[in-house]
């Protein structure tokens, strides 16, 4: 804390005046976005003054000899800035933006603090704080070089692709209700206009958040490659999702140790955590279909969670994709019920069991039935999964939208976010999903296995069997 | 009454007819849940399971709603 954290506060703040104010100029008009970056600079003065004025005060208590820089700025500075503030003030430049733009850095500060007590309360939790005080706090300044290039590199793209999106927007006279949102949370862009003539995996008349082939697709009309991008951005995200899996566990398993770091500790406990949900539910049985229940999980958590991450898509919002993963469910309890059992004894499964006359007599009235059962498990399984992720981001498209239309009586490319609460149903109800899809599979995959032991019951779901008994 | 007005006015209705039913029932799921939980507190865990899937069956009755809504609705206009 103390000066560093001033020190963070001004670069942070400095980052973020460079799109807030090339948005401003976007969209507000030239006058707007400047103001707004006077407004930013002018508070950032004010923390350069606050600066030298803690480094004089402290310059004795450290043993450190005043510099003459430090004295100079305290002295120099209030007129300055008050000389600036009034400049600004008396310009007769929008004086909304400049507000907005002084208010950065409030922002700024509230957000960093937030996240100090966040990292304090963490250290304190995991007990860490007894051992190595403000671990997160103490943290020293990342070095000038690169907090530069991973700074402004960030920056760069945000601005980019704010222009991009700009430039691509189709009406310049009313930017706010469909025009880009800079949530301060989320910095998410929202473009809830319908879009119109989209066939396969874009159905009409649903708002949608703009994604990364959408935009591509939106600027560059007529390239074929990424309107064709476009339609297969399901199937991009969901390949996206899979690789981030597959190297973010092959990186936290690069080198193996008996005694393991962080990122492989923590791929353990995720995989451990799993096989005894597993086993400790369905019985040992089950330790053979952990990598595919698990997997399963992982990768549609991955998918439904993208959904929430800005200029990404579920790709579970989508049927196809869905309906692919139930698809392999599907033949993965088949051909595990007929090596488990036989063909034979799958379908003496099938047709109830059936070890009487009576039995066998109605055996032919439940084998169609059975059958159908089984084929209307993958259907089902789809369309839960694709109607809750769709549902539910269409629910925060819906309102983004309504939070840049509460906006739209200010000339403001901000919209209100009052669609955060909803991306915490959101993170919920994926999670919900993905273990509901993941533990009906293991359902499926259950009664697939033969029974040797009779007694026992044949529903899964009360079949539980504790591990341990 | 045209067939657009009927579809316009029974669309919503459906969804909020399968939203009754459906919350119902996940209503009755949680409060025996908790029930069980408050009896048998060391239960908890061996309950989640069946708790989830009741859940998950519960509320795909709407969520065929809301799919036949969004199959139908492109026809409203």
């Amino acid at each position: 804390m103390g000066i560093e954290f001033l020190v963070r506060v001004r670069r942070v703040t400095l980052a973020l005046t460079v799109p807030a104010a090339l948005a401003g100029a976007v969209y507000g008009g030239l006058p707007f976005g400047l103001a707004l970056t006077l407004g930013a600079l002018w508070s950032v003065g004010n923390i350069l003054f606050l600066e030298a004025l803690g480094r004089l005060l402290f310059a004795g208590r450290l043993g450190r000899t005043p510099q003459m820089r430090d004295v100079a700025a305290v002295l120099g500075g209030v007129p300055v800035l008050l000389a600036g503030g009034w400049a600004v003030l008396a310009s007769g430049l929008p004086l909304v933006a400049a507000t907005l733009g002084f208010w950065i850095l409030f922002a700024v500060v509230v957000l960093k603090g937030l996240g100090l007590a966040l990292a304090r309360a963490l250290d304190f939790a995991t007990g860490r704080s007894c051992e190595k005080p403000r671990d997160a706090v103490r943290r020293p300044l990342p070095s000038r070089r690169a907090q530069g290039i991973t700074g402004w590199a960030l920056v760069a793209v945000l601005a980019g692709g704010m222009v991009l999106w700009a430039m691509a927007s189709p009406k310049a006279g009313a930017p706010a209700p469909d025009g880009p949102v800079a949530a301060a949370e989320s910095g998410a862009a929202s473009e809830t206009a319908a879009e119109g003539a989209h066939a396969g995996g874009h159905p009409e008349g649903v708002p949608e958040l703009p994604t990364i082939p959408g935009v591509l697709a939106k600027l560059l009309p007529a390239a074929a490659w990424a309107q064709g991008f476009f339609l297969w951005e399901n199937l991009f995200y969901a390949l996206l999702a899979g690789a981030f899996l597959v190297v973010g566990v092959r990186l936290a398993f690069a080198r193996p140790t008996l005694v393991p770091d962080r990122p492989q500790a923590a791929v353990e406990l995720i995989a451990q955590g799993a096989y005894d949900f597993l086993t400790g539910t369905f019985g040992p049985e089950m330790a053979r279909y952990v990598p595919f229940v698990g997997s399963l999980f992982f990768y549609i958590l991955t998918m439904n969670w993208m959904g929430m991450v800005p200029f990404f898509k579920a790709p579970t919002s989508s049927l196809n994709t869905t309906a692919a993963m139930a698809v392999v469910v599907f033949l993965y309890v088949q051909y595990t019920a007929v090596r488990q059992q036989g063909l034979l004894g799958y379908l003496h499964h099938m047709a109830g069991s059936p070890t009487d006359a009576i039995g066998w007599a109605v055996a032919p009235v439940l084998l169609p039935i059975e059958i159908m059962g089984e084929l209307i498990k993958p259907i089902s399984l789809a369309a839960r999964l694709f109607g809750n992720i769709f549902g539910e981001d269409l629910l925060i498209a819906v309102f983004i939208g309504i939070g840049a239309a509460i906006m739209a009586w200010q000339p403001v490319p901000v919209g209100f976010p009052i669609h955060v609460l909803f991306m915490f149903l959101g993170l919920i109800m994926s999670a919900v999903q993905a273990l509901v899809f993941a533990l009906l599979t293991a359902v499926y995959l259950y009664m697939a296995l033969p029974r040797e032991h009779e007694e026992e019951p044949h529903g899964a779901g009360s079949g539980a069997q504790p591990a341990h008994a | 009454m045209p067939f657009q007005s009927a579809l316009g006015l029974a669309l919503p209705l459906a969804i909020g007819l399968a939203a009754l039913g459906s919350g119902i029932g996940l209503g009755l799921i949680g409060r025996a849940v908790m029930d069980a939980i408050g009896r048998q507190p060391e239960a908890a865990g061996k309950l989640f399971v069946p708790m989830i899937l009741g859940f998950a069956f519960c509320e795909a009755l709407t969520i065929y709603a809301f799919i036949t809504m969004f199959m139908l609705n492109g026809r409203i206009r």
